[in-house]
């Protein structure tokens, strides 16, 4: 569908979705055949809404694949006179399920029987959808700790301890209470994994373990491992076997912590664990091992607190399992620290080991998940790193505004010893100030949350972070992208939709003229499976986001004490008259005024599109402009949303979202749904385009609010201080003609240029993806009111 | 003083020690700054204790307190005091302000970013060494007697660019910074204020620091101490917990569903 137009299809839009002649499975149809079968006026009798997202899903369905949505269009009319608008999404979105997992007949057959089909009434009646509880579950998440930690959807349960992923879909049962419960529960756990440290695994502490693993089972340690963790597995002779273990000892300890943190929620797992239990498959292996470890999850699903361990006789499983039970059950009751569970999977371990042969594997336990520490160490790489270059700046601010020294030495202060018999709360061991050159310095309180984090990963602030950085360029923390394949391509300056720009250098203190062509592009609309899926999870942050904005508008001031105005300030006039009595002077200002808000704004939001890995254009950020436009909307501000990328000089591009003179609609919903990453960062001359857009619009307050993920740079010379002289230089232009420039950045290096670039004050960093969808419009509020 | 003033400054004044749990070395400071003549802000969130504090404070050094809830309608003239018609006379009665300067006591402002930007002109003179509090309509500079105390209050976080105090006003007192007592002792705050068991009272406190984490995610501000003293309160008088919860903090907090559902998920995931 073309941009901008209205979003009723056509009977020509509904026939160019399916190319002619169409082959299907039970024959071969032409353009004729297809307004016979009444293709053209299946949606006639629906509401618009209900038409729109029909013919949403069918869209979807027959790019994926023509026949889906050919049968799915025809069969809509009965479809929708059975189903509620949310029983629809389910039915389409299982059907895609479907077709993925078994092919194209099953998912004929599927929407072919309709409701009378077995798997339908189990899938969709029944199922809870991820996005049904994310919006609810993530703000619980919060609650648990402050950690940053987001939810997505993924293929099994588990964290890399910035992400939590849960799956698409829970049908398990009858009751979709439980299904909550379930991802309820799953969250929790989750949370507790990163919280309590499921995946450190404190190397130095275990050294003698180690050794004596290393004793007994003489394997090499697998230094190709990332993490410790994994490493640790690598010295038993079954990795996989010695996982297992951990997972269900790390799985004793974190309920233990849940049942003191959270009773409420550990009160009503008791009934879950055993319908997961009744739920349970068999173990996917018969030998010995797999039978015990099976065996012990049973245990642990089916038995009640306080009932132990079951102890057999007979050697065999049984008693393997009840070894393993009571060691659960120690966990369970103690207090362990961290290394506990290391000796503890190495003690279970050696009484396996006496069962040679083959080990299965285990079915894990749903709400506990999988454990995958590599992944979970590279993420934690990468974070500590950008804490690391944090806390460097943080710092080198905090020492900025100390009088000049000499030599700048800092010292972490010496904990203060407890108390004998108290027990210090964990907070008191960070170091509330700093010691400069001997002084001590309070941390201020940017730096606390810094401190914490780099106490929880490393227990102590390495002294290669005291180190004070004083570069203006500071490091970049995008790997190189590769040259994108196939695009050579350049512009011409005499194309009618290429602007020709200059470009300022530094060096020469002059423009070089007519250096830059840039074009406008069209962005291709996508993804309408997402539009909807973000809608739904954030429809709570939209709503409020709605109620808020609308609140700004409406806002009719009654001024009071005024000079002039056509009302009367009674507590004014009174206390004149007093004063007039007494013999002073009265005041003049007795009269109040009605001040109609009249929001006379106009901005333009410019949004990086560059390629980096960690860039604006994923599902978060593509969120936040969803919700940006929803604010925008209500608040009827002009406004505009370009996104900008390119390729040396010649090709830089321009993606209208939306223009000043569209209507936010779904349109550009789904532009904003097609948005990906494109090549390099050329700031300046979509500053200058922009910015001249905006000057031709009336409004008193014009505002030019950048998206950014990092410095600019593109892949010929724009690189450096040439490009950030460029850059400020643009943003100098802009404010000589009355604009304001303001900038957003999730840029986690040093954010000197963005100062130089900006001015003090007119940006800002966003450390926290998960908060950009609230904080950017809030951003917007904070500058327009 | 005549006897209208010293009748007032009794009504102003409290017999029984006021309940305050100290968190750091705050009553210190505030009694060495009273005796060094400064004045003092205190800074933080809503319900976490400013008030109870001053109250103690006041008890302890034996001032009477007056207290300003300002707003925006608040003008330098509902401090300091108005020309009043009675009968056929004008009359000029003082404000809060300028009584609690007459008698020495300690003047509370709450909230003072609310009010209009006019009534700095009169907390300055008096913030700094002048110790003097002008008022126009009489022509008279009151000078503040040695045992006169201003105290300000301010909720940091929540503001517009708009609503802030400027550095000219700040850099004129002394800062306490106030945050929610850590979680020990506000679980023994409340379980005294709310008569509820200490296990109960930490399972709230649970309640409320999960709350908390959710300030700027949603919520403007997570439960404040006040809160969860009323949940106490309710659950001591044989409601049911979660019940409890639900009227204190849940729908107390926020009027969005989902939100509410999210908080819900708290409280029965405590109780």
């Amino acid at each position: 569908m073309k941009a901008g137009r209205k979003s009723e299809p056509h009977e020509r839009d509904i026939l160019d979705l399916f190319p002619t002649p169409l082959y299907t499975s039970t024959g071969l149809y032409f353009e004729e055949d297809l307004l016979e079968m009444g293709l053209g006026d299946v949606l006639e009798e629906f509401s618009p809404s209900l038409k729109e997202k029909i013919w949403r899903h069918v869209v979807t369905l027959a790019r994926t694949q023509p026949e889906l949505g050919l049968r799915f269009l025809m069969k809509s009319r009965e479809a929708a006179g059975l189903l509620d608008e949310k029983e629809l999404d389910q039915w389409m979105l299982s059907l895609l399920d479907i077709y993925d997992a078994e092919g194209l007949n099953p998912a004929l057959q599927y929407i072919a029987g309709l409701k009378d089909n077995s798997e339908f009434r189990l899938v969709v009646r029944n199922a809870t959808t991820f996005e049904e509880v994310a919006g609810i579950l993530q703000h619980y998440l919060h609650g648990l700790g402050k950690r940053g930690l987001r939810l997505e959807k993924g293929e099994t349960v588990h964290t890399d301890t910035e992400i939590l992923y849960l799956p698409a879909r829970i049908d398990a049962f009858q009751d979709r209470k439980r299904h909550f419960l379930l991802y309820k529960i799953a969250t929790t756990y989750l949370f507790y994994q990163v919280h309590l440290g499921s995946y450190r695994l404190p190397w130095a502490g275990i050294t003698s373990l180690v050794r004596t693993l290393k004793d007994r089972y003489r394997i090499r340690e697998e230094k190709t491992f990332l993490s410790d963790l994994s490493r640790f597995f690598s010295l038993f002779p079954d990795p996989v076997l010695a996982r297992d273990i951990y997972t269900l000892v790390d799985t004793a300890r974190i309920e233990s912590r849940v049942g003191r943190d959270l009773p409420g929620l550990y009160r009503k797992m008791g009934d879950i664990k055993k319908a997961l239990l009744a739920q349970r498959p068999p173990a996917p292996g018969e030998d010995v091992k797999s039978s015990a470890v099976e065996e012990t999850a049973r245990w642990w699903l089916g038995h009640s607190p306080g009932r132990g361990a079951r102890i057999a006789d007979s050697p065999g499983p049984e008693a393997l399992s009840g070894l393993f039970q009571a060691v659960l059950s120690r966990v369970f009751d103690g207090d362990s620290g961290l290394e506990s569970p290391a000796a503890a999977t190495a003690d279970i371990y050696t009484a396996f080991e006496k069962f040679p042969g083959p080990y299965a594997g285990m079915v894990p336990i749903f709400y506990a998940g999988e454990l995958r520490p590599e992944e979970a160490e590279r993420t934690r790489r990468r974070r500590r790193d950008s804490t690391r270059a944090e806390f460097r700046e943080e710092l080198s601010k905090l020492v900025s505004e100390l009088p000049k020294c000499e030599t700048v030495k800092i010292e972490v202060p010496e904990k203060e010893a407890a108390l004998p018999g108290e027990q210090p709360p964990p907070s008191q061991e960070l170091p509330d100030h700093l010691l400069i050159d001997g002084r001590a310095v309070p941390v201020p309180e940017a730096m606390k949350k810094l401190i914490e984090e780099i106490y929880e990963d490393l227990g102590a602030i390495p002294s290669s972070y005291l180190a004070v950085a004083d570069e203006m360029s500071g490091h970049h923390f995008r790997p190189l992208c590769k040259m994108p394949a196939g695009t050579g391509y350049f512009l011409s300056p005499d194309a009618e939709d290429v602007h020709v720009l200059d470009e300022w250098d530094f060096r020469r203190k002059g423009y070089r003229r007519n250096w830059v062509l840039m074009r406008e592009m069209e962005i291709v609309e996508e993804d309408a499976a997402f539009l909807d899926a973000t809608l739904t999870r954030y429809s709570g942050m939209i709503r409020r986001i709605r109620r808020q904005f609308e609140r700004i508008r409406l806002e009719h001031k009654v001024l009071k004490r005024q000079k002039e105005g056509d009302g009367i300030d009674l507590d004014a006039v009174v206390e004149a008259f007093a004063d007039l009595h007494a013999g002073h002077q009265p005041s003049e200002r007795v009269f109040t005024r009605l001040r109609r808000d009249n929001r006379n704004v106009a901005s333009v939001f410019l949004v990086d599109l560059s390629g980096s890995t960690r860039g604006w254009i994923n599902e978060m950020e593509r969120a936040t402009l969803l919700i940006l436009s929803e604010a925008l909307r209500v608040l009827g501000d002009k406004s505009a949303i370009y996104g900008f990328s390119g390729q040396t000089r010649k090709r830089c591009e321009l993606y209208r979202i939306k223009d000043f003179s569209e209507r936010y609609d779904i349109a550009i919903q789904r532009r904003i749904g097609g948005l990906q990453s494109r090549e390099w960062t050329r700031m300046g001359p979509p500053i200058r385009h922009v910015s001249r857009l905006l000057q031709g619009e009336e409004a008193r307050t014009k505002l030019l609010i950048t998206l950014s993920d990092g410095k600019p740079d593109d892949y010929d010379a724009y690189k450096g201080e040439y490009a950030v002289e460029d850059t400020r230089h643009a943003l100098v232009e802009a404010r000589s003609r009355g604009i304001h420039s303001f900038c957003i950045t999730i840029d986690k290096a040093e954010h000197r240029y963005l100062q130089h670039m900006y001015g003090r004050g007119n940006y800002i960093f966003i450390n926290d993806l998960s908060l950009l969808p609230a904080k950017v419009p809030e951003i917007y509020r904070k500058l327009t009111t | 003083m005549d006897s209208h003033s010293a009748r007032k400054k009794e009504a102003f004044s409290r017999e029984e020690a006021p309940f305050y749990l100290p968190s750091s070395n705050e009553v210190q400071v505030f009694s060495s700054a009273y005796e060094n003549r400064l004045p003092v802000l205190l800074k933080g969130p809503t319900g976490c204790g400013k008030t109870r504090f001053i109250e103690h404070m006041a008890w302890k050094l034996r001032r009477p307190l007056i207290t300003v809830a300002c707003h925006d309608d608040l003008t330098s003239g509902d401090l300091v005091g108005r020309y009043l018609i009675k009968g056929h006379n004008t009359v000029w009665v003082d404000g809060p302000l300028t009584h609690a300067v007459r008698i020495g006591g300690i003047c509370y402002l709450d909230e003072i970013v609310e009010a209009r930007k006019d009534t700095t002109v009169v907390i300055h003179p008096l913030a700094d060494e002048r110790r003097t509090l002008p008022i126009e309509k009489l022509g008279e500079f009151l000078q503040a007697p040695p045992e006169f105390m201003l105290v300000i209050s301010f909720n940091p976080g929540y503001q517009s660019v708009m609503k802030d105090l400027k550095p000219s006003t700040r850099q004129r007192f002394v800062s306490i910074d106030f945050d929610y007592p850590d979680r020990e002792k506000e679980a023994r705050i409340v379980a005294k204020e709310s008569s509820v068991p200490l296990a109960a009272a930490r399972r709230l406190v649970r309640l409320g620091t999960m709350t908390r984490n959710l300030t700027e995610r949603g919520l403007d501000a997570g439960a404040s101490t006040r809160l969860l003293i009323h949940a106490g309160k309710l659950i001591q008088s044989g409601i049911d917990p979660v019940d409890a919860c639900r009227v204190t903090v849940v729908q107390t907090l926020t009027d969005d569903e989902e939100m509410q559902a999210s908080l819900e998920e708290m409280v029965t995931s405590v109780f």
